[in-house]
Order: structure tokens, then C-alpha cells, then sequence
């Protein structure tokens, strides 16, 4: 099995090798994440990028540890931090870990925090677990990072309750309580689709500036090309479980391999003719208990080929961009000839 | 006036909060003193941040929620006046597409009961010709007619919304209010949704309200934007003209705010202070003062009013008020 | 190729989940362990009362002053005789059809009120919903055995009063229930869209509203039919139910009472069987809620 590329010479900090994720359902169990291999280095940012039902969320609660007991399970491959295996730690350990080298921030603040404690006291809780302080250092602490993070008058806001702040409020408040611990690796899933632009905007600076300034690596989770471009390194598109293209953000926009993204990218309705019909993959996201044989994203390719339904590609590299397609394994002379004809063929059956 | 086919005039809608039993009332003001008037055939955008008002202003018009004050006047006709019944049947010509295609089909009913029974309820056709306008609305919209006898649940996210817009076109409607149809579908199955919805434009005459959160789209679909902060419109303007200059500064603010396309694009952010205030008690003047970059003395105390400028546009901004 | 299987399988599950329905219910059935013996309680109880006339070893009113309080196991009386020699288990097997009437009626008939209100005050909510409302908290702060003693006291005792005032006091419950589930319901989007389609009220009620009542209304229902059967013991043990000579556990209890020091077993098998019976429908109806309730039973 191919490693997962290096795009820098950074000392990795995350390593995830081979990873495979797997949910026990009523008689068998359902692999939701597969074969996945990523390097995270000190101080980068990296974007998963998938729709619903691709396994980006699942795999940042396989790393965690927080996969759903005992449904959820990681079936092969293992998950490195820092040199360390994780990805079999007991709970008691993996809970030493989490708030402390690794943080999540969720989806939606407003469920994240528990409504009858003030913020102080939720903030209270990763100190008291993972540093000796007094209630006083404590207290001093938490306003300190409040501030930096660019809340005002934090000596007010640790003593207010949840619901009298609005979600943006929210938002950074998990961000607080993730970076209390300073965490090597923040790990946020989808920390702006709740949120609107004008305070998305906010938030994305923030973790920028929380990368920048604490060197702190970011594991991006979302469905929004747009906010990759605005903050991350590098990319890994996820489809139906796998990653199908690995590479630089610049890379990933200027010339991307895999028609799904190239797809994505066309299908932004800012590089469409404005009225005119928006480039569109065709047919739906598939379930994960019916997917396609061969390339989980043969059904809705426009450049299909036979292989494609019969066989999974495998990953090809050339060091700094990885894809997982057949347009893209090199192939015996005649072959590829073979495979642009079909290309050909697709194409004019098409438009 | 002849090519204005829906006017929203003065529209108001006010929410009582109970703030217990010996308290006075206080009122979220969710539309305040909206107007406009949306032109047969075109594309009327309506965008702004969560709780500006936006998807009120829609049900409202819609008598899903009942107006406070002001006047709806379609094709002619004050219907915000009208009787239940009478409202009813004019909810033949003015259809809906709702935001969560998972919530808004009845998921104990097929996909057949689901589309026929708009037109059952207002009295058109025989049962097998509305059997026959469903079987024929299904392909349209991009599903097959074997979809017709199964039910909500087995079908994924964007074929529901195609579901939930054949429900609303079935009638042949003269306008769709269509509340964030896209936003709640998977990136890929937002640009056929959104394909659809202009196809289908072009096919039946429709005349759609757009109501959305996402720049981009809006964009992309309308022909006019209404910009809405704290329940009022301000800025009002040509999509085209809005994007290229925006004159309110909340609106330059929101469209500086839009996620970029490339990692080399630079843009010059305008990073809004704060959040939005609470609409039971916005700022007093322009609820935007307390956020904007250009806040003068006369903002805090005398609310802008819309004004027409040169090129067509509406802004209320006391920026380019005339005095 | 792959397209075809996938609607193969989709059609198969589809026809899977209409025929079987209640199959694949009965399966998760027996695999839980208290829902199905309390399913067992509840099948065997209608059966004993079903065929009591067949199963009853003795007359149940016929009085023989000779075998009174008789110890169970002797004379062929299983369970003993009471203080008039009548055969305890043969009045404990009519005595079930009382109970199951009961039960049943009343709760039929608490559930068609009570749900009635519940809809209106929900749906129309505004003054609808607080007049209808109102009147459920005035008949709450009544203490429930107080109102039925009124009703007996006022129209006189026997089975019908004892139903009537059961369902006078039982049908607030249903009423405040389907209330806070119409009140839900009439929020979801599809009712909405419902209205924006232009829909008549009364259709949205009964086509749209009303199907999704379905689930609450068969687990309260379910444990209603203990709460009213052991409500009507309470009464018939206070002497306002069900009369003498008629068997029913209630009264059985009430009769045996006096003799609770010499002849235990008078008191004791009515109360067992009251006992049995209501833990049976407690367990089915537990099981049932958890079943239908769609938050316990994410894989629908």
C-alpha cells in the first residue's frame, strides 16, 4: 500500500495511515471510511473536503477517539500523533489526550456548551483536568484567552450563561475551550456552516490567527471550497469514503485531477456566466450501504470507462499531488490511447 | 404597472414575546416597513444574515404567518385582506418551495399522494388526468414515474427538493416564493437544483421571490436583490449593479465577506465588529450604526430612509442622502 | 447493471416494509424478553375472559352456605371458596371480562373525547385552546377517586356509572397529550406546506394531522387500560363500583377484607390477578412505546 504524500519537509505531527473505518450494523458492518492515508505537519492547515455521507466527520472522530461505542470502529490502519499511536489507546488515555494535545471545535456551538453552566465554569473544566491551578489562576487564565481571542469584556462574558450569547459568541467560546489546553492539532468540523458570512469571516480569521500565532495545526473539516481557499495549506477531497484527490490548495484550484473536483470547482456558481446553466455533476451522492463496484464515483463520472465499473483505482502519486483515478494510472501505450478515445466518445454522447 | 405582478406595500410583521405575567409585551419587529414590487418573469433576490427578516417576509406575503400592518398586492388584488377561504384558492396562482426538503413532504404519504393533491384540493381536473399532469411533472423535474408510488424517505436530499418544486409548479403558478431552496443540499445537487428552478422558469413563465443567505447564488439566479438588515431593506438595486458597487456599507461588508474562489485571490476584507444586535431591541436610527465603518452622529438617532439614487437603485443610508 | 439491482433492492425493501410490518414487529416482539411475556399476560387474559364460561369450573354466583371459606386445594375448589362458598377462581375467571370491559370501553371512549379537544385546542390554539385548557386544569385539581365518587353518589351506582365516570376523569390525560403533539405537528414544514398549498383545514387535520397521532394514542391507550382497570377495583373495593353479586376483582377484594386474618386467599388471588394482569400491560405497553417511538428507533 502506497504512504501517504509528503508535501513538506516539516516534521509530521499527525500521520494517518491506511485508516479504515467501519460501523457494526444489524448483521454485518458497513466500511465508511477507506484506505486513508494523510500527513499533517506542525503549524499547517489542512482542508477535508467531502459532501455529507463522504466520511470526513467520521474520520476526525476517529481521531478523537469519540467514534460512537460500540457501533463505530476503526478496522484497519492506525492514526500517529507525534510519533505516538493513538489510534489504539484506552479510553482513559485517549481522554488524557483529548483537550490537551488534541481539541475539536463542532458544528453547532449552541448544543456543544450546556446551558446551566456559565462560561467560566465550562472553560474551568479542561484546566482542572489537565493543569494544576487555583481558582484564581484559573480565572485569570480563561479571561487572558478570551481576550486574545478578540472577545471584549471577558470578565463579564465568564460569567454569563450560554443562551444570552449569540452563535458567533458561541463559536468562539468552543474555540477558547478547545485551545485552553494548547493543542498541538485543533481539529474543527464544519465550525461555519452554522454561522453567517459576515461572522463566518470572523471565525476563519480567528483560527487563522490562532494557526499563525500558537503554530497550532488546523485540521479543517468542511463542504465549502470557498473557506479552504481562505485558510488552508493543503486539501484532501473526500468522496464516499475516500480520499479521491490529495494535493497543495494552490495545486488543487489551478489544476485539479479528479473529475469530482474539477466538478466541485466548475460548479461554483461565481465561475459560472451568471443566468446561464451551472456546470453540474450529474445523480446523487451514493448511500454507503449501496455503493457503485469499481470507483465509488463511476455512476455520475462523465469520463467513465469500463475499468472504472469493474475495478476501485488505486492512488497514484508523483510526490506533492495525489489522485485516485483511472485517467491518471499510467498505462502500456496502447492502452491509454484506448482510454482517451472512450474519453472521446463520452464526451460527444454528452453535449 | 401592467408588468408589476406582486407589490409588497409598508409590510409589517411583529412577534409578541411574553415576558411573563406582570411584564409589558415586547415585540421582535421581524419585517418592519418593507416594500417592493417584484415584475412578471423576472428573478426577485432576497439575501441577508439569520434573522434579518428574510424568510419572514416571504411566509408572510404568503399569509403563513398573519401580517401585522401593510398591504400584498397580487396581480392587482390586496389578498392580505382576503378570507381563509378565499386565500386558499388564490394560493392556486402563488406557490412555495421550502428550505428542508426532509421536513417539508409529509413522509407518511407517496410521492403520487404528495403531488396530486394540490391539484385535488383546488378542484382541478378528473383523478386520472391529475394522475396523468403527476406522472408528466415527475419527468419534468428529472425523477421517473416509478418514483411516483414511494415515499419521501427513500429518496435522497436533492430528489426531494425536485420533489417539493414539481409540488409547487404542478399548479402552474403565476410566483414561487422559493425560502433557501438550495441550502440545505450537498454542493454537487445545489447547481442542478439550481438548474432546474431556471429551466423550469423559462418553461412555465414563473415569476420567482428568491429568498437566500448564499451571495453566490443569488448572484447567479436574479435580476434584482433586495439587501435585508434587522427586518428592512437596505440597499435595493439590479443584481449586476449591486455586485459590482455596492453602495450600503452593509452590503459591501456582506459581499467583502463571500468566500473566495482561489487561494491567490486577495481581497480587501471588511471584517464587521460584533454580531448582529438582537431584533426585540435593535439600535435606535440605522440599526446598523453599532457595526458600520462609516458611522456618523445622524445614525444614531434618525433612522435612513430608502431612497431612489441615480441609476435606479434604492439605498437607506444616510451616506447618500440628499438632504 | 448496478442501476437495475439498486432499484431491484429498493423495490424488494419497499414491498419488504409494506407486508411485513407487522411481521417484523411481532419478531422484535419476541426477542425482548418483558414485552413478550407481557404480551403472553395480556393474550391469556383475553382468552380466560373470552371463554370463562367454559374454563369456570363452578358457577360464580351460585352460593352454598355448606363450603363456605373453603382453603383452596380442597373439594375441587383450586382457590377456595369466599364467606358464601362461591368458587374463588371461577369468580376471579368472570371476574377478568369485567375488568377487560372496562378497561377497554373507557378507554375507547376517554380517547375519542380526549383526543377530540386535544386537536381543536391545538390546531386552533388562541381562546379555543385556553377555554379548552381551563376546563382540563379544573377537572386535574379534582382528586381523581373524589370525582368518581361524586358522579356514583349522584347517578347511582353499577357498570355503566363506573364507565361513565372513568371516562369523565380519563380523557384529560389524552387531551393534554395529543394536544402537545398537535401543537408540535402543526409546526413540522409539511403542515406548512400543506397551507401554502392551499389545503382546507379540516383535510389538514384529518389527512395530515391526525395519522401521526396514531403512535401516542396506542402506547397512552396502552397504559391507560391498567391505570382505568385498576381504578375500577379502587372503586368496586370502596363499595361504588360493580355490585354484588357480579364479579369483579374490585369488589372481590372489598368482600374479602373482612376475612383477611381467618381466610387469606379471599384477598389474595383477585389482588394476584389484578396484580398480573396490570404488570402484563405495563411491560407490553413499555415495550410498544419504545418501539414506535422513532427517537428510541433511529434505523426506521
Amino acid at each position: 500500500m502506497k504512504e501517504g504524500i509528503q508535501l513538506s519537509t516539516l516534521k509530521p505531527l499527525l500521520e494517518i495511515r491506511n485508516l479504515d473505518v467501519s460501523f457494526r450494523t444489524q448483521d454485518s458492518s458497513l466500511r465508511i471510511v477507506h484506505g486513508l492515508n494523510l500527513t499533517l505537519a506542525q503549524g499547517e492547515t489542512i482542508g477535508i473536503v467531502g459532501e455529507s455521507g463522504s466520511g470526513k466527520s467520521v474520520t476526525s472522530l476517529a481521531i478523537m477517539g469519540l467514534l460512537p461505542k460500540p457501533t463505530g470502529f476503526i478496522s484497519n490502519g492506525e492514526i500517529l500523533l507525534d510519533g505516538r499511536k493513538i489510534s489504539d489507546l484506552k479510553e482513559k488515555e485517549m481522554r488524557e489526550l483529548r483537550g490537551n494535545d488534541i481539541s475539536m471545535i463542532f458544528q453547532e456551538p449552541m448544543t456543544s456548551l450546556n446551558p446551566v453552566f456559565t462560561i467560566g465554569d465550562q472553560l474551568s473544566e479542561p484546566l482542572k483536568r489537565h493543569k494544576k491551578m487555583s481558582r484564581k489562576e484559573r480565572r485569570t487564565r480563561i479571561i487572558d484567552m478570551l481576550r486574545t481571542l478578540g472577545i471584549s469584556r471577558p470578565e463579564k462574558i465568564i460569567d454569563e450563561y450560554p443562551h444570552q450569547l449569540s452563535g458567533g459568541m458561541r463559536q468562539r467560546i468552543m474555540i477558547s475551550l478547545a485551545m485552553l489546553g494548547e493543542p498541538k492539532l485543533l481539529i474543527a468540523d464544519e465550525p461555519t456552516t452554522a454561522l453567517d458570512v459576515t461572522i463566518q469571516a470572523q471565525i476563519l480569521d480567528l483560527i487563522r490567527t490562532i494557526n499563525k500565532q500558537k503554530n497550532t495545526s488546523v485540521m479543517l473539516i468542511t463542504h465549502d471550497l470557498g473557506v479552504v481557499a481562505e485558510i488552508c495549506d493543503k486539501v484532501a477531497v473526500m468522496y464516499a469514503g475516500e480520499i479521491v484527490e490529495y494535493t497543495d490548495v494552490r495545486t488543487l484550484f489551478d489544476k485539479p485531477l479528479h473529475p469530482y473536483t474539477q466538478g466541485l470547482i466548475a460548479s461554483m456558481p461565481n465561475m459560472n456566466e451568471r443566468k446561464g446553466e451551472l456546470y453540474s455533476i450529474a445523480g446523487n451522492v451514493p448511500r454507503p450501504t449501496d455503493l457503485p463496484k469499481g470507483c465509488h464515483f463511476s455512476t455520475r463520472c462523465m469520463y467513465a470507462m469500463d475499468c472504472c465499473h469493474e475495478e476501485a483505482p488505486p492512488t497514484t502519486s508523483n510526490g506533492c499531488h495525489s489522485v485516485r483515478c483511472w485517467l491518471h494510472v499510467d498505462q502500456p501505450e496502447g492502452h491509454s490511447v484506448e482510454i482517451e478515445e472512450e474519453k472521446n466518445v463520452q464526451y460527444a454522447v454528452r453535449s | 404597472m401592467s408588468n408589476t405582478l406582486l407589490e409588497v406595500k409598508r409590510l409589517k410583521k411583529h412577534f409578541a414575546i411574553n415576558n411573563g405575567l406582570f411584564k409589558d409585551k415586547s415585540y421582535v419587529k421581524a419585517v418592519d416597513n418593507v416594500s417592493f414590487s417584484v415584475m412578471k418573469g423576472e428573478t426577485f433576490g432576497i439575501v441577508g444574515e439569520s434573522g434579518c427578516g428574510k424568510s419572514t417576509t416571504g411566509r408572510t406575503i404568503l399569509r403563513l404567518n398573519e401580517l401585522t400592518s401593510g398591504e400584498v398586492l397580487f396581480d392587482g388584488q390586496d389578498i392580505s385582506t382576503l378570507s381563509y377561504e378565499d386565500m386558499r384558492k388564490a394560493r392556486r396562482k402563488l406557490q412555495m418551495v421550502f428550505q428542508d426538503p426532509y421536513a417539508s413532504l409529509n413522509p407518511k404519504k407517496t410521492i403520487r399522494q404528495i403531488l396530486t393533491e394540490p391539484l385535488r384540493v383546488h378542484g382541478l381536473f378528473t383523478k386520472k388526468e391529475r394522475e396523468e399532469k403527476a406522472a408528466e411533472i415527475i419527468e419534468i423535474v428529472g425523477l421517473h414515474v416509478s418514483h411516483l408510488d414511494r415515499y419521501p424517505h427513500e429518496f435522497s436530499g436533492g430528489q426531494r427538493q425536485r420533489i417539493g418544486i414539481a409540488r409547487a409548479v404542478i399548479l402552474q403558478p403565476d410566483l414561487i416564493i422559493a425560502d433557501e431552496p438550495v441550502s440545505a443540499l450537498d454542493v454537487s445537487i445545489q447547481s442542478q437544483v439550481i438548474n432546474l428552478l431556471l429551466r423550469l422558469q423559462m418553461d412555465f413563465n414563473l415569476t420567482y421571490i428568491f429568498i437566500s443567505h448564499d451571495l453566490g447564488v443569488v448572484k447567479h439566479i436574479t435580476d434584482r436583490v433586495a439587501v435585508m438588515y434587522l427586518g428592512r431593506i437596505v440597499e435595493l438595486a439590479k443584481t449586476e449593479d449591486l455586485y459590482d458597487q455596492p453602495m450600503h456599507p452593509y452590503t459591501q461588508a456582506l459581499l467583502s465577506a463571500e468566500p473566495i474562489r482561489h487561494p491567490d485571490q486577495k481581497r480587501d476584507r471588511i471584517i464587521l465588529k460584533g454580531d448582529v444586535p438582537s431584533p426585540v431591541s435593535p439600535p435606535s436610527g440605522c440599526t446598523f450604526h453599532t457595526r458600520c465603518v462609516s458611522c456618523m452622529e445622524i445614525c444614531k438617532t434618525e433612522i435612513p430612509l430608502l431612497e431612489i439614487m441615480e441609476d435606479g437603485r434604492s439605498v437607506a443610508c444616510h451616506l447618500y442622502n440628499k438632504m | 447493471m448496478s442501476q437495475v439491482s439498486v432499484e431491484k433492492r429498493i423495490l424488494y425493501k419497499t414491498n419488504e416494509r409494506q407486508n411485513g410490518k407487522v411481521v417484523s414487529l411481532f419478531k422484535r416482539l419476541v426477542k425482548n424478553p418483558f414485552g413478550f411475556l407481557g404480551f403472553l399476560v395480556i393474550l391469556s387474559v383475553c382468552i380466560v375472559g373470552l371463554l370463562a364460561p367454559i374454563i369456570a369450573p363452578f358457577n360464580p354466583v351460585e352460593t352454598d352456605l355448606t363450603k363456605k371459606l373453603l382453603a383452596p386445594m380442597t373439594e375441587g375448589h383450586l382457590l377456595g371458596t369466599d364467606q358464601l362458598g362461591r368458587d374463588i377462581l371461577s369468580r376471579i375467571i368472570y371476574g377478568t371480562r369485567i375488568s377487560l370491559l372496562i378497561g377497554v370501553t373507557t378507554v375507547l371512549f376517554a380517547g375519542l373525547i380526549g383526543t377530540t379537544v386535544g386537536v381543536l385546542a391545538g390546531y386552533f390554539r388562541g381562546w379555543v385552546d385556553v377555554v379548552l385548557m381551563r376546563i382540563v386544569d379544573v377537572q386535574l385539581s379534582f382528586p381523581f377517586i373524589l370525582l368518581v365518587l361524586i358522579i356514583n353518589a349522584v347517578l347511582g351506582t353499577g357498570l355503566k356509572n363506573i364507565m361513565l365516570s372513568l371516562i369523565v376523569v380519563g380523557w384529560v390525560s389524552y387531551a393534554r397529550v395529543i394536544r402537545s403533539e398537535v401543537l408540535a405537528i402543526r409546526e413540522k414544514e409539511y403542515i406548512h406546506s400543506c397551507f401554502a398549498t392551499g389545503v382546507p383545514q379540516w383535510e389538514i387535520i384529518v389527512k395530515h394531522i391526525m395519522p401521526n397521532l396514531f403512535t401516542p394514542l396506542i402506547v397512552l391507550a396502552s397504559l391507560q387500560v391498567s391505570t382505568f382497570i385498576i381504578a375500577e377495583a379502587s372503586v368496586s373495593f370502596l363499595g361504588f363500583g360493580v355490585q354484588p353479586p357480579t364479579p369483579a376483582w374490585g369488589n372481590m377484594l372489598n368482600e374479602g377484607k373482612n376475612f383477611i386474618l381467618s381466610s387469606w386467599w379471599l384477598i389474595t388471588f383477585p389482588g394476584l390477578a389484578l396484580v398480573i394482569t396490570t404488570l402484563g400491560i405495563n411491560l407490553f405497553g413499555d415495550w410498544l412505546r419504545d418501539e414506535l417511538d422513532p427517537e428510541m428507533n433511529q434505523n426506521r
